[in-house]
C-alpha cells in the first residue's frame, strides 16, 4: 500500500516526491494507508472513536477543575517560598479545612478521579458509529441509550473541525450534518490522520458514484494533496495545501479591514467617544471603569468575528464546495451540490467606497454548540460563501453555486442596478415603503433562480434557487392593502436568510407568485442533487465557466432524453414569457428559446403596461434594442406603468381553465391515490371529484 | 378602497362551526380576563364597588363580543385550494396570506385536536416542510375530510418525494 495505484491519465503529472521513495515517501503513503482505513471504518461494522474522546469532551471540564486546585492553594504554594511574615492564608478556610483533612481529601481526589476514568472509558466503549451502505449511524449512552441515523442522500454537509487543543491530540470532530435543528449526527473525535479520506468514502457513497469512479477520483486526490502531515508541528498544513486550489483569494489586510469597518468597529469607536465625553464632558470619572468592560467585549468579538474569515478559502470538488477556514481551530466543509438552499450578496455602507462585498447563505442544518466551547464559533463561521470579496470574487462564488448565472450580467444588475433594467421594482406609490430603493427594489426570475434586490444604501441581492423553495407565501397587511401592495415570501430551512421581497405591486406580487409555483415545480422534478453523481455534475458546468459568456452558452440544458419531462417543458413557458421579467434583453435570452420566442410573439405588439407617452430620444433607442414592452422603459412612462397594472389586463391565460387538448395529465406521475382525470375538468382544481363539494354539511 | 389581493379559484372553505369553536375560546379568555381584574378589585372594596371598578367586566364583555364577531370573519376567511401540483392555504382579512407548498415538499401531516374541537368533531391539519417559517395549518375541518385528505396528501407526496 506504499505505492498507490498510477493514475492511469497524467504519471508525469505526480510529485517528485513520489518518484523517490526513499527520502520523502510520506504524503502519497500517508493518504493511501489513511484511505485503506478510511474503507475499514465503512464496513458496516461497528467502530469505536479516537481514544481521546473523554479527554476531549470533558477536556474544559478539567482544565476548570484544575485551575480552581491551582489558585486555591495558590497563597499556600507562595507561603511555602516566601518568608513568615507575608503570610496572609490565615483567613483561608477552605484551605485550612483541605490542610485539616488532608487524608480525607486525598482518598476523594483519587476516587473521583478513578470514578471520572471509569465513567468516561464506559461511555468511549459503548459510543460506536458505522457507515453502511445508504446511512451514518451512531449509537451511544450508558443508562440512556441513543441511537441517530443519518441517510446518506440526505447528507447535507460533512464538516471536519480541529480545534487547537483537539489538533494536539491528533483528534478532529466529523459532523455529518443533517435538515433539522440539532440533527447533525457528529462523529466526535476520530483521528485526523482518517478523518479526510473517510469524508471521501462516505461523500463517495452519498453521491451514487460506482466504485471505479471512487478509485480513480481517490488516486487522483493522493497524486495532488499533500496527504497527511504532522499535525503538532505542522499546524497550519491542513489548510496550506488547498489555499492553491482557493478560487478567491483574499488578502489579509482586506479581511482586517473589512472586519474594522464592519459595524462593529462603529458601534465600538461611538461607544468610547459617548464615553469620553461622559468622562470628560460631564466630570463623570466612574465611567472610566465601564470602558474596559466594553473594550474586552468589542476586542472579543472582533477577533471571533476575524477568526472565522483567516485564512478561507473556497474550492469546487467533484463533492461539491469545500471551504476551509480558521486559524488555530480549523474547519473543512464540504456542501455537496444543491444543499445551499438561499444566499445572500450583500455591502455593508462603510464597504462601498471599496467595492467589497460579502456572501451569506443559508443551510438546512444547524450545529449546536456543544461544551467544548468551539461550537457556537463555527456555527457563526459557516454562514459564509465569501467573508468578503470584490466583484470577480462573488461572480465566482455565485457561479459555483448557481453556474446558470456565472458571468451573467443580472448578477451585476441586482447589486449595482437600478428601475429601467430585468428586474420588475416598486412602483412609486411604494415610496413611502422604500424611501430611497423604491426604483432598486425588486426581483427576477431567471431559469435557475430567483434574483431578489433589495436596498440602495445597504444594497442587497438574494438568491433563491428554484430548485430548493420550499413554498412561497403571498401576504398584504392592511396598509399594503390600502397602497395595493404585496409582499413574495420564499420559504427556505432559514437558519441565515429568509428571502422575500416586500412593497411590489400587488398585481406583480400575484404573477410572481403564481408563476413561482410553476417553476418550482419544473425545478424540482429537474433536481438530481440528492444523488449528485449520476447526473452531470454542476461542477462539470463550472469548469467550463469561461465560456459561459454573458449567457451566450446555453444554460444546462434540460435533458432533453426524456420524453416525459420535454412534455413538460411545453406547455408552460409560453405564457409567463409575457411578463416583464421573462422579457430579458436579448443578449441573456437563452439560446434554445430564441426560435420559439420569435415566432410566438410578433415583435411590435404593444403590451399594456407599455409606455403611454411619447418616449424622449435616447428612451426610442432602448425601446428599439429590447422587445417591447419591457420593463426598461424611458424614465417617464416608468411611473406610468401601475395605472395599467394587471388589474385591467384581461385575464392571464393561465387563470383560465386549461384547454383539455393539452397534455397535462402526462406531465406528472398521476397520484396512486385519484381518480383518473376527467378531461373537461378546469384544471387548477384536484382531478379527485371528491375535493370538490363543500365538506360543511356533512 | 381599492380591490385587494386575492387569488382567485374554487376555494373550499372550512366549516363555520370552527367558528363557534374559536368564539368559545375567545369567550372563555376574556371571561378569565374579566373576572381575574374584577375579583381583586372587589375584594378590595370589601363587596362595596364603585362605578368604575365594574368597566374592566365591561370591556372584556365587549372584547369578548368583538371578539365572537371576528372569528365568525375570520373564519370565512380560511380556505384551502387543491391545485396540479400544490396545496394552496389562505387565511385573512386585513392580513392576507396565501401559502402554496408543493405536494413533494411536505414533510410530516399533522391532525390535531383540542377538547373544544373535539366536542364539535372538528380536526385541524398542519403540514410541515423543511422550512420552519412555511408551517401553515387548516384548523376546522370536519373529522372525517380531515382524515381523508391527510392520507391523500400524505399519498400525493409520497409519490412526488422531492429531497429538499
Amino acid at each position: 500500500m506504499t505505492d498507490a495505484p498510477r493514475p492511469p491519465q497524467a504519471p508525469g503529472e505526480r510529485p517528485p516526491a513520489q518518484q523517490w521513495p526513499q527520502p520523502q515517501p510520506q504524503p502519497p503513503a500517508g493518504a493511501g494507508d489513511a484511505r485503506a482505513k478510511a474503507i475499514e471504518l465503512v464496513d458496516g461494522e461497528w467502530h469505536r472513536l479516537h481514544p481521546a474522546t473523554p479527554l476531549l469532551r470533558g477536556g474544559l471540564a478539567l482544565i476548570i477543575v484544575l485551575g480552581i486546585i491551582v489558585s486555591t492553594f495558590r497563597d499556600r504554594l507562595i507561603g511555602i517560598v516566601v518568608p513568615e511574615e507575608w503570610n496572609e492564608f490565615e483567613q483561608d478556610p477552605f484551605g485550612d479545612f483541605i490542610i485539616d483533612q488532608l487524608l480525607w481529601v486525598a482518598l476523594g481526589t483519587v476516587g473521583l478521579v478513578l470514578l471520572g476514568i471509569l465513567v468516561f472509558w464506559l461511555s468511549w466503549r459503548v459510543h460506536r458509529f458505522r457507515i453502511t451502505g445508504d446511512a451514518v449511524e451512531v449509537q451511544q449512552g450508558i443508562l440512556v441509550k441513543r441511537h441517530r441515523r443519518a441517510t446518506l442522500a440526505r447528507i447535507q454537509a460533512i464538516n471536519i473541525q480541529k480545534p487547537w487543543f483537539a489538533r494536539l491530540l491528533g483528534a478532529c470532530k466529523f459532523e455529518v450534518q443533517q435538515a433539522g435543528n440539532d440533527a447533525n449526527v457528529d462523529l466526535n473525535y476520530l483521528s485526523s490522520s482518517v478523518a479526510d479520506a473517510l469524508r471521501y468514502e462516505v461523500m463517495d457513497r452519498a453521491s451514487g458514484r460506482s466504485a471505479a469512479d471512487a478509485q480513480r477520483m481517490a488516486t487522483e486526490r493522493a497524486g495532488t494533496a499533500g496527504g497527511v502531515v504532522n499535525e503538532f508541528l505542522r499546524p497550519d498544513a491542513e489548510i496550506a495545501h488547498l489555499a492553491p486550489h482557493s478560487l478567491v483569494r483574499i488578502p489579509l489586510g482586506r479581511i482586517v479591514a473589512s472586519s474594522l469597518l464592519d459595524g462593529w468597529i462603529v458601534w465600538a469607536v461611538a461607544y468610547a467617544i459617548g464615553t469620553l465625553v461622559l468622562i470628560i464632558g460631564f466630570q463623570q470619572f466612574w465611567a472610566v471603569f465601564a470602558l474596559l468592560p466594553g473594550a474586552i467585549a468589542f476586542f472579543a468579538a472582533g477577533m471571533r468575528s476575524l477568526g472565522s474569515k483567516l485564512r478561507y478559502s473556497i474550492a469546487a470538488t467533484p463533492d461539491g464546495i469545500r471551504l476551509a477556514y480558521g486559524l488555530a481551530s480549523t474547519t473543512t466543509e464540504i456542501l455537496p451540490p444543491g444543499r445551499i438552499f438561499a444566499l445572500q450578496v450583500k455591502q455593508p455602507l462603510l464597504w462601498r467606497p471599496f467595492g467589497w462585498w460579502q456572501v451569506t447563505f443559508t443551510r438546512a442544518g444547524k450545529s449546536k454548540p456543544d461544551g467544548s466551547g468551539q461550537g457556537g464559533q463555527s456555527s457563526q463561521m459557516a454562514s459564509y460563501l465569501l467573508p468578503v470579496g470584490d466583484l470577480r470574487d462573488v461572480r465566482t462564488v455565485v457561479g459555483l453555486v448557481l453556474p446558470e448565472l456565472a458571468q451573467s450580467p443580472l448578477v451585476d444588475a441586482g447589486l449595482f442596478g437600478q428601475a429601467p433594467d430585468a428586474f420588475v421594482v416598486s412602483p412609486p406609490r411604494a415610496r413611502a415603503f422604500r424611501w430611497f430603493s423604491v426604483r432598486r427594489n425588486g426581483f427576477h426570475v431567471h431559469d435557475a433562480a430567483f434574483l431578489l434586490r433589495t436596498g440602495r444604501i445597504w444594497r442587497s441581492l438574494q438568491l433563491v434557487p428554484q430548485a430548493r423553495v420550499q413554498s412561497v407565501a403571498l401576504q398584504q397587511g392592511p396598509i399594503y392593502g390600502l397602497a395595493r401592495l404585496g409582499r413574495v415570501q420564499f420559504h427556505v430551512p432559514d437558519t441565515v436568510l429568509s428571502p422575500g421581497i416586500g412593497a411590489i405591486d400587488q398585481g406583480d406580487a400575484r404573477i410572481l407568485f403564481d408563476h413561482a409555483m410553476r417553476t418550482v415545480k419544473v425545478a424540482i422534478d429537474r433536481d438530481t442533487s440528492e444523488s449528485w453523481a449520476a447526473s452531470l455534475s454542476r461542477n462539470a458546468v463550472l469548469e467550463t465557466a469561461p465560456a459561459v459568456q454573458d449567457g451566450l452558452m446555453s444554460p444546462p440544458s434540460p435533458p432533453v432524453a426524456t420524453p416525459w419531462q420535454q412534455v413538460q417543458q411545453q406547455p408552460w413557458p409560453s405564457p409567463p414569457r409575457q411578463q416583464p421579467w421573462q422579457q430579458q434583453p436579448p443578449q441573456q435570452q437563452p439560446a434554445w428559446q430564441q426560435p420559439q420566442h420569435s415566432q410566438e410573439r410578433p415583435p411590435r405588439v404593444p403590451q399594456q403596461w407599455a409606455p403611454s407617452g411619447p418616449p424622449a430620444a435616447p428612451g426610442q433607442q432602448w425601446t428599439q434594442q429590447r422587445p417591447p414592452g419591457q420593463h426598461a422603459a424611458p424614465p417617464q412612462p416608468w411611473p406610468a406603468q401601475p395605472q395599467s397594472s394587471p388589474q385591467s389586463q384581461p385575464p392571464q391565460p393561465w387563470q383560465q381553465p386549461r384547454p383539455p387538448q393539452q397534455p397535462q395529465p402526462q406531465s406528472q406521475p398521476a397520484p396512486p391515490a385519484s381518480a383518473p382525470q376527467p378531461p373537461a375538468q378546469p384544471s387548477q382544481q384536484h382531478p379527485d371529484p371528491r375535493w370538490q363539494r363543500p365538506r360543511d354539511e356533512s | 378602497m381599492a380591490e385587494r389581493l386575492d387569488v382567485t379559484g374554487a376555494w373550499q372553505r372550512i366549516s363555520m362551526r370552527y367558528a363557534v369553536v374559536e368564539s368559545i375560546g375567545s369567550v372563555i379568555g376574556w371571561v378569565i380576563v374579566g373576572v381575574g381584574v374584577t375579583v381583586p378589585l372587589w375584594l378590595l372594596h370589601d363587596g362595596d364597588m364603585p362605578l368604575w371598578a365594574w368597566l374592566p367586566l365591561i370591556g372584556a364583555a365587549v372584547l369578548a363580543v368583538v371578539g365572537v364577531v371576528w372569528s365568525f370573519l375570520r373564519t370565512r376567511t380560511i380556505g384551502y385550494l387543491q391545485r396540479d401540483d400544490d396545496l394552496l392555504v389562505r387565511r385573512g382579512m386585513l392580513f392576507r396570506r396565501f401559502v402554496a407548498v408543493p405536494y413533494g415538499r411536505m414533510q410530516i401531516v399533522d391532525i390535531t385536536q383540542g377538547p373544544i374541537e373535539r366536542m364539535f368533531g372538528l380536526k385541524s391539519l398542519k403540514f410541515v416542510t423543511a422550512a420552519a417559517s412555511s408551517a401553515i395549518t387548516i384548523p376546522g375541518m370536519p373529522g372525517s375530510t380531515a382524515d381523508e385528505l391527510r392520507d391523500h396528501l400524505v399519498a400525493v407526496s409520497e409519490s412526488r418525494r422531492a429531497g429538499l
